[in-house]
Parts: C-alpha cells; sequence; structure tokens
C-alpha cells in the first residue's frame, strides 16, 4: 500500500511528466484551449500509459533487450488505435474536434518514456500503478492550462458560459502561442514553489 | 567481443505478437466499422438538412434518416455527389458539396441552392481546421446563417461582406484571413455551381 501510494506520489506530482520532465509538451500545447478536449485526451493518454506499462511488462522476462523497443512501440500503437476507434465510436464529435491528435499520442514521450524507464524493470501492477499515475500527471497539467485558456479566451469552462460579455475574449489564449505562455508560467510557479519548499 | 544476440527467438517472437495484436484488432475494427459509418452518415445527413434550415438537434439518429431520406436523393455526375432537394415531392432546389483552402487547411462544406440558381438556401461547413474561437466560428450559425436567402442571381462576386442587396453579412472579426478564403471559396463554387446547373439543365 505504501508503495503503491508512493509510486502515484512520484509520478503523478514529484515527477510530474509536463512540469518536470519537460515530456509530452506538443499535445499539451495544442488541445488545452478548451477542458472538454484536454479531458478527453488526458483519459485517452490514462488509457494508453496504464495498459501499455501493464502489458509491456507483462512481456518483459520474454522480450530481449534489443527488441524491446519494437515491442513497446506495437503495443502502445495498439491501444492508441483502440482509443481513436473508442473514440470515434462513442464521442465523434470530440474525435473530431481532437483530429490528428488522438493517434500523436503513439509520439507522446510519456509513455514510451515510462515504459523504458519503469515497466521494463517492474512488476506488472506496479506499472499499471504508475503508468495511470503519469497519465493522472499529464492531465492534471492539461486541465489547469486548459482552465484559463478556455476561461480567459472564451470565457467558459467546459462550454459552461462563466464570465458574461463584459469580458472581452482573450484571442491570444485560443490560440497555440496562449498556451507556451501558460505552460512556461505553470513551469516558472511549480519550480519555484517547490524551491522555497526545500 | 561480446556475446553474439540471438535473431530466431526474438523474430518469432516478435511475429507472435503482432499477428496475436493484429488479430484482436481486426476483430475490435470490424466490429465497430458499422456504427463509425453511421456516425459518419449521420453527421453528413445532419449538415445537409440544416443548409434547408431543417432542426436536428434532440432527433435521434434514425429519426434524422428518416427526415434526411424524405428530402433528399444523392445524384453522381461527373464524379461529384450533389443532393436534390424536395418537400412533398416538389423540388425546391440543389445541395452541392464545396471545398477550398482555408488559412490552415482545407475548407469544405454544402451550399443549398434553389432550383432557379437564383439565391442560396443554406449552407454548412462541415470540415477546417482554422483556429478554435476565431476562424474555427465560420461553423457557428451566426456566421452561416447569414448566407440564408442570399440573392445570388447575378454574375460574378456573389458573395461579398457588408451590407448590400438589402442584407448585411460580417466577416468574422479577428479571422480576416478565414473570412477572405470563404468568400473567396464560395465565389469560385457557386460560379462552378452555376455552370454545372445549366449544363445539366437544372432550370428547365
Amino acid at each position: 500500500m505504501i508503495r503503491i501510494k508512493k509510486t502515484l506520489h512520484n509520478s503523478t506530482l514529484k515527477n510530474n511528466p509536463v512540469l518536470r520532465q519537460i515530456l509530452g509538451i506538443c499535445s499539451a500545447l495544442a488541445v488545452t484551449n478548451l477542458m472538454m478536449n484536454s479531458l478527453i485526451m488526458g483519459l485517452g493518454v490514462i488509457f494508453v500509459t496504464g495498459l501499455s506499462e501493464l502489458t509491456v511488462s507483462m512481456l518483459r522476462k520474454h522480450t530481449d533487450k534489443h527488441i524491446r523497443m519494437m515491442v513497446q512501440v506495437l503495443i502502445i500503437a495498439w491501444y492508441v488505435i483502440i482509443v481513436d476507434i473508442l473514440l470515434k465510436l462513442y464521442l465523434p464529435e470530440i474525435s473530431k474536434a481532437l483530429g490528428p491528435y488522438v493517434g500523436l499520442i503513439i509520439t507522446n514521450c510519456i509513455i514510451m518514456g515510462r515504459c523504458e524507464a519503469f515497466a521494463q524493470n517492474n512488476k506488472p501492477l506496479d506499472s499499471l500503478i504508475d503508468g495511470i499515475a503519469s497519465g493522472i500527471g499529464y492531465t492534471l497539467v492539461l486541465l489547469v492550462i486548459a482552465f484559463f485558456r478556455e476561461l480567459l479566451g472564451f470565457g467558459t469552462l467546459f462550454g459552461y458560459e462563466v464570465l458574461g460579455s463584459w469580458w472581452t475574449r482573450w484571442d491570444l489564449m485560443k490560440m497555440p502561442a496562449g498556451a507556451f505562455f501558460m505552460l512556461g508560467l505553470l513551469i516558472w510557479i511549480t519550480r519555484s514553489l517547490e524551491a522555497r519548499k526545500e | 567481443m561480446s556475446k553474439k544476440k540471438p535473431i530466431l527467438f526474438p523474430t518469432f517472437f516478435l511475429i507472435i505478437v503482432s499477428i496475436v495484436l493484429g488479430v484482436i484488432l481486426g476483430f475490435i475494427n470490424e466490429a465497430s466499422k458499422e456504427q463509425i459509418e453511421i456516425n459518419y452518415f449521420s453527421d453528413l445527413q445532419k449538415a445537409l438538412l440544416y443548409t434547408v434550415s431543417f432542426r436536428t438537434k434532440d432527433l435521434e439518429k434514425a429519426e434524422i434518416n428518416d427526415a434526411f431520406k424524405l428530402r433528399f436523393t444523392e445524384t453522381k455526375y461527373n464524379g461529384l455527389n450533389y443532393y436534390t432537394y424536395s418537400e412533398d415531392n416538389e423540388t425546391i432546389g440543389y445541395c452541392f458539396p464545396f471545398s477550398g483552402k482555408g488559412l490552415w487547411g482545407n475548407i469544405s462544406g454544402y451550399i443549398a441552392i434553389d432550383k432557379d440558381g437564383e439565391r442560396i438556401i443554406g449552407l454548412v461547413f462541415t470540415k477546417h481546421s482554422e483556429t478554435p474561437g476565431l476562424g474555427g466560428r465560420i461553423e457557428e450559425v451566426t456566421f452561416t446563417g447569414q448566407f440564408r436567402n442570399l440573392d445570388i442571381s447575378g454574375t460574378e462576386e456573389y458573395v461579398r461582406y457588408g451590407k448590400y442587396n438589402g442584407k448585411t453579412i460580417d466577416a468574422i472579426s479577428g479571422a480576416t484571413l478565414t473570412s477572405t478564403s470563404v468568400r473567396e471559396m464560395l465565389n469560385n463554387s457557386i460560379q462552378e455551381i452555376k455552370s454545372i446547373m445549366s449544363e445539366v439543365g437544372f432550370n428547365d
């Protein structure tokens, strides 16, 4: 139990994939203009990291060292295609909005990174938890960025009007450039807070 | 020199993993194909019904399908699919696909024109990759609704921004390039559609 808690804490907060490892930046910039898109993207990544790590870990004893990366990519791609099909099936609107970024989960370095760093040397259950934790870490950052971008850019949250018409929509926040600023600020703030703690 | 890497087992292992994953994926794909296609067609039907002001909100897929089948018939002409729109067996207009370059990528949609080729019944954008919240607003009703009943009986420059012919069409503020591309795209497409319409002899 303590081990699980430690893994969760480590992968979600202490070594947050986006803020500390600066991984998965591309999609973090691209899909965070709306909370809903970010949430679905995050859930997709949690699903893929968790199950990929589980599968990689289960196969780790039978996989030779020099083909391990091919096997990992195969497994990750497989789960991503499943996510893509599921989205098209049940959430066609969101699938359309996320466009190519669902397929690009494959290239999200968080997944490959965790498979290499963690799943290759740990038991399946631990790997599953680590994968889910990393995914949650990624999702949290996405949601924080999206919260500010959607609020400032559209005046809405999850599509619901929050700020009235008195709020001048901040067009910069709707564009990827706005995500750069938000992400930069977020990394800056979290790091300086952490530095103070130490 | 390090130990020689094994070849046989890894190759075998990779093949097995690929086959197992591939087969499972094949099944999932096969099982979901039909529903995904239904989703796709339902979206298309919704878009086409929107061009003729038919409200599809709160309707089930089957109801949309019925409403669509009742009003539209598809025709293929020179590799182009257009739809004939009729109410109570009386032809009212035609719905044509159009597309063109936007700011970031291609924009495509459907435009419904009355049978005399004199006014736009309505139009809809089905695919675009414009900036969300800026150029992306072309898909909003506040934009597309402006083109309803627009007189296009002239010979060129059917669509303009500003006040004319007793109608005001506003471009999207903050998205000048998208607005301009949409205008060009519509003018070109309407020109083309009109020539097709006179070719086939719709006007008779």
